[in-house]
C-alpha cells in the first residue's frame, strides 16, 4: 500500500522518509529582521523629526496632518506585514524530503513559482557541499548541489540548508544502501 | 508680477482613494497567501499559526487605515 506525501506524491510501499529538511533559522531571520526594519523606518523617523527644535512649518503640519501620517504609516506597516509573510511563505513553502529511494526537492521561489522534483538515489552520482563566509561556517549551514546521471538541467542545487556535510553523509549511506539493495534485487524475467 | 496660483491638495480624497487600493491589494494578497498554505503546507498547526499571526498584525492596521481616512 503505497502512502501520499506532500504534494501528492506517492510513496512507494517500502519507502521511508529518513529526514524532511528546510533552510536554515537564521536565513529567514535575517530576512524578516530587514522587513521590520524597513517597516520600523518611517516611526523611527517621525521620531526623530519630533525630537528636533519645533519649526513653524513642521509644528503647523503636525497640528493639521496627524491623521495624514498616522494613515501613511499604518499603509507602510501593512505593507511590510505582507513582505514578511510572503517571506515566511516562501520559506516554510521550501523543502527538501530525503526518502530511501529518492530526494524530493520542493522549491516556493515566489508565489505562483513553484517548482517540484523527484531525484533517485541510484542516479545521484556527487553530492558537493559548500560551507563560504563567516556565519555559515559559525552556524553550519552551506550550499549542496547534487549531479545526477542525466541531462544538465536535472542537477541541483540549494543555498542555506543546515548541517550540509550530515545530509551529505545522510544521502551518500542512503544512496549506497540503495545501490546494494538493487545490486540483491533478483532479475525479473521476461 | 502675478502671484503664484495656489491650489490645495485634496488629501482626504486621494488618502480615500489610496485606502481603497490598499484594500484591493490586500484582499488579493490574503485570498494568494490562503490558497498557497491550504495546498502547499503540510503542518495544519503552523498554517493555523501563520493565519492567526497575519490576520492579528493585519486587521488592526487596516482598523487604523479606515479611521485616518475618516479623521481626515
Amino acid at each position: 500500500m503505497s502512502t501520499t506525501l506532500y504534494e501528492k506524491i506517492e510513496l512507494e510501499s517500502d519507502e521511508k522518509v529518513l529526514t524532511t529538511v528546510r533552510k536554515h533559522w537564521f536565513i529567514i531571520t535575517i530576512e524578516l529582521a530587514i522587513i521590520v526594519l524597513f517597516g520600523l523606518a518611517p516611526t523611527f523617523l517621525f521620531m526623530i523629526v519630533l525630537s528636533l527644535p519645533p519649526q513653524a512649518v513642521l509644528v503647523s503640519f503636525f497640528e493639521t496632518g496627524t491623521p495624514l501620517i498616522v494613515f501613511a504609516i499604518a499603509a507602510w506597516l501593512l505593507l511590510s506585514a505582507m513582505a514578511a509573510v510572503t517571506a515566511w511563505t516562501n520559506y516554510y513553502l521550501d523543502l527538501w524530503i530525503i526518502t530511501d529511494r529518492r530526494i524530493i526537492v520542493i522549491e516556493q521561489v515566489s508565489y505562483f513559482n513553484r517548482k517540484v522534483s523527484n531525484f533517485r538515489l541510484e542516479r545521484l552520482q556527487d553530492i558537493k557541499v559548500t560551507i563560504s563566509g563567516l556565519i555559515p561556517t559559525l552556524l553550519n549551514f552551506g550550499m549542496i548541489r547534487a549531479q545526477t546521471a542525466g541531462a544538465a538541467e536535472s542537477n541541483f542545487a540549494s543555498p542555506g540548508l543546515p548541517d550540509p556535510r550530515g545530509l551529505q553523509s545522510l544521502i551518500q549511506t542512503a544512496m549506497d544502501s540503495r545501490l546494494k539493495t538493487i545490486g540483491n534485487l533478483p532479475i525479473a524475467p521476461d | 508680477m502675478q502671484p503664484f496660483p495656489t491650489f490645495e491638495l485634496p488629501l482626504a480624497a486621494l488618502a480615500q482613494g489610496t485606502l481603497y487600493v490598499l484594500l484591493i491589494i490586500y484582499v488579493v494578497f490574503t485570498v494568494v497567501m490562503y490558497y498557497h498554505w491550504q495546498n502547499y503546507s503540510m503542518n495544519k498547526s503552523v498554517t493555523a499559526q501563520t493565519y492567526v499571526a497575519y490576520f492579528v498584525t493585519t486587521l488592526p492596521l487596516i482598523a487604523i487605515l479606515g479611521l485616518s481616512v475618516v479623521a481626515l
